[in-house]
């Protein structure tokens, strides 16, 4: 599958590529021909992998993997910028696969439509020189780390939340004798095991900017070049990709972390050394635990929750907690006077609001419930005493715990939550109410 | 008495655990007691008591940061007696694990950073965090207490 192994292939590039590719062959120590005869499989075609992609191919790596088993929504093309509008609802990995063929006709591009699973990992990455992790799911982070190792892959690792973004290269080669076992450390090394899930969170809560994720994405791609064509330090004309990745010299392991907002906004972190008693690359006889018959899922604190599934269900016991779009819709429309308390965030409250709803943060209420009951909210006190408070949040789950804090306080009145939010309002009374 | 001042750094949404702000001065002992339950209380004359004294090391630093410098949660920043998992601390821009990790000697002037990766990115405040909290203790629990237990009871 890959031209490295067949060493008797080309020697030199097609006479169109001096053109096309000059500009970067004339570079000190670049190594065109290595990168034609590269592999690199990209897992992700999200925010990272398409600019890694994108880069990947424009270079002219010769064969590139694309894994992704999801499909292009249009929440995605902020940042996903090899999707297009047309290609909404056809899985990334064909969309991705797409264009850069049209940037590379000459690219091997091998697509897969799977989600990456430890049956199938080892056989879906063992074809390919280097592995780029451009997920954003902690158990597949575990899952690449430990096939990289298995396979002796080096792993360019990715990530990027709000403003802020890393890379790390983990099982880099290193310098033999450089006493680290020629490697550098893997993902386990640094992160033995994940904190417990509440510290866990996905870019659809946080939030990030693509401008951000560009710039992770790209540092993966070069980082893959760098490592290819032997701008890593290396000796420079070894035949095979896959014997020059086992003898880098100079490669040392580093973090390196971004912060558009910090000053300076680039920093690199100087990381320890391969662990011996790394559950994963460690060496053998000083290896603690093992990670053969490992349930990543459950490893990293279990499923996913599915907030907008759960901020939909009505709860068994005390049904008469929380009220239907249309239901409120209806009382809105009634002369009845209500206090609605919107307890997203600030920044959210701004995009869109109800009319006449009350923006109370949920860590401003949870923070002094008893300084937010009806009676403390108007001047005109006792009266107010009586109305009914309508709680509402993006998804359910928010408006949820409002209206337990308020209870808890000791609010009188009628207290309910809008079931599945302001999604949810917007899908059953108002469509003209925007969805974020 | 005397003191070593340090640059303390706050990333990956840590700082939220300690008023939201990213970078701090602070002023140490330069010797501390000993036995960790003594360093946790951070007070200089507890180390004079029983003269039991060690250079002020990294290990002291976090009980001091959680005594002195956390608002709330303490469970997000030490666990087991360290930083918790998926939390990172950098010496002068280097991993502590090759410089000692906790039996590190802070010098005057050291940055010390502790960040949390990306990958296990932090907001207490995130609906998810504290609705999973609540889920996973739902069962004993009713639903006011567990609430009060995660976010604390109103001051």
């Amino acid at each position: 599958m890959t031209s490295s192994a067949d060493p008797t292939s080309e020697t030199r590039l097609p006479l169109e590529d001096y053109k096309r590719y000059g500009r970067q062959m004339i570079l000190d120590g670049f190594g065109q021909l290595k990168l034609q005869q590269a592999s690199v499989v990209v897992v992700g075609a999200g925010g990272l992998g398409c600019p890694a992609l994108q880069y990947l191919a424009a270079a002219g790596v010769g064969t590139i993997g694309i894994i992704d088993h999801d499909t292009v929504e249009l929440s995605n093309l902020q940042r996903q910028i090899l999707h297009t509008e047309a290609r909404i609802g056809i899985p990334k990995a064909l969309s991705a696969a797409e264009a850069i063929k049209q940037i590379n006709s000459h690219t091997r591009v091998q697509p897969v439509i799977e989600a990456l699973t430890p049956a199938n990992a080892a056989a879906l990455l063992a074809p390919y020189d280097l592995i780029l992790d451009c997920t954003d799911n902690l158990p597949v982070r575990y899952l690449l780390s430990d096939v990289a190792i298995g396979l002796g892959r080096p792993l360019v690792s990715g990530a990027a939340q709000q403003l802020d973004g890393q890379l790390c290269t983990y099982n880099l080669p290193l310098a033999s004798g450089s006493g680290t076992g020629g490697r550098g450390p893997c993902f386990r090394c640094l992160f033995p095991r994940p904190p417990a899930p509440d510290m866990v969170g996905s870019c659809e809560e946080l939030g990030v900017l693509g401008a951000v994720t560009g710039v992770i994405g790209n540092l993966q791609a070069l980082e893959a070049i760098k490592i290819i064509t032997g701008l890593h330090g290396e000796c420079a004309y070894s035949t095979s990709i896959r014997a020059q990745l086992m003898t880098l010299v100079d490669g040392r392991p580093s973090l390196l972390m971004y912060s558009a907002l910090a000053m300076p906004p680039f920093r690199s972190v100087k990381l320890r050394a391969r662990r011996p008693t790394c559950a994963a690359c460690g060496d053998e006889g000083q290896r603690i635990g093992g990670i053969e018959e490992i349930d990543y899922v459950a490893f990293c604190g279990g499923q996913r929750t599915d907030w907008e599934a759960k901020g939909l269900v009505e709860g068994g016991g005390s049904v008469t907690r929380r009220i239907r779009a249309k239901a409120l819709k209806t009382i809105l429309e009634s002369e009845k006077s209500v206090r609605i308390l919107d307890v997203r965030p600030r920044t959210e409250f701004g995009i869109c609001h109800l009319p006449g709803s009350i923006n109370i943060p949920i860590k401003d209420l949870v923070a002094n419930p008893s300084a937010h009951l009806p009676s403390d909210m108007s001047s005109v006190g006792e009266a107010h005493k009586e109305l009914d408070t309508y709680v509402i949040c993006r998804l359910g789950n928010d408006s949820q715990l409002a209206v337990d804090a308020l209870r808890s306080a000791g609010v009188k009145g009628n207290v309910k939550d809008l079931v599945g939010g302001l999604r949810a309002w917007a899908r059953e009374v108002d469509e003209s109410f925007p969805v974020y | 008495m005397s003191t070593i001042s340090l640059k303390i750094e706050l990333g990956g949404g840590l700082e939220l655990l300690f008023s939201s702000q990213r970078s701090h001065r602070v002023t140490i002992p330069s010797r501390v007691p000993i036995s960790e339950s003594r360093a946790a209380s951070g007070s200089p004359e507890d180390a004079t008591a029983d003269g039991e004294t060690k250079p002020a090391d990294l290990a002291y630093l976090i009980f001091w940061m959680r005594d002195n410098l956390l608002k709330e949660r303490a469970e997000l920043f030490v666990e087991n007696g360290t930083v918790r998992p998926g939390v990172l601390v950098l010496v002068n821009d280097t991993d502590w694990e090759l410089e000692g990790e906790g039996e590190y000697q802070l010098q005057d002037g050291d940055e010390i950073a502790h960040v949390i990766s990306i990958n296990f990115k932090e907001n207490p405040f995130e609906e998810d965090q504290v609705y999973d909290a609540i889920a996973e203790s739902n069962v004993e629990a009713p639903i006011e207490q567990t609430f009060l237990e995660i976010v604390g009871p109103a001051p």
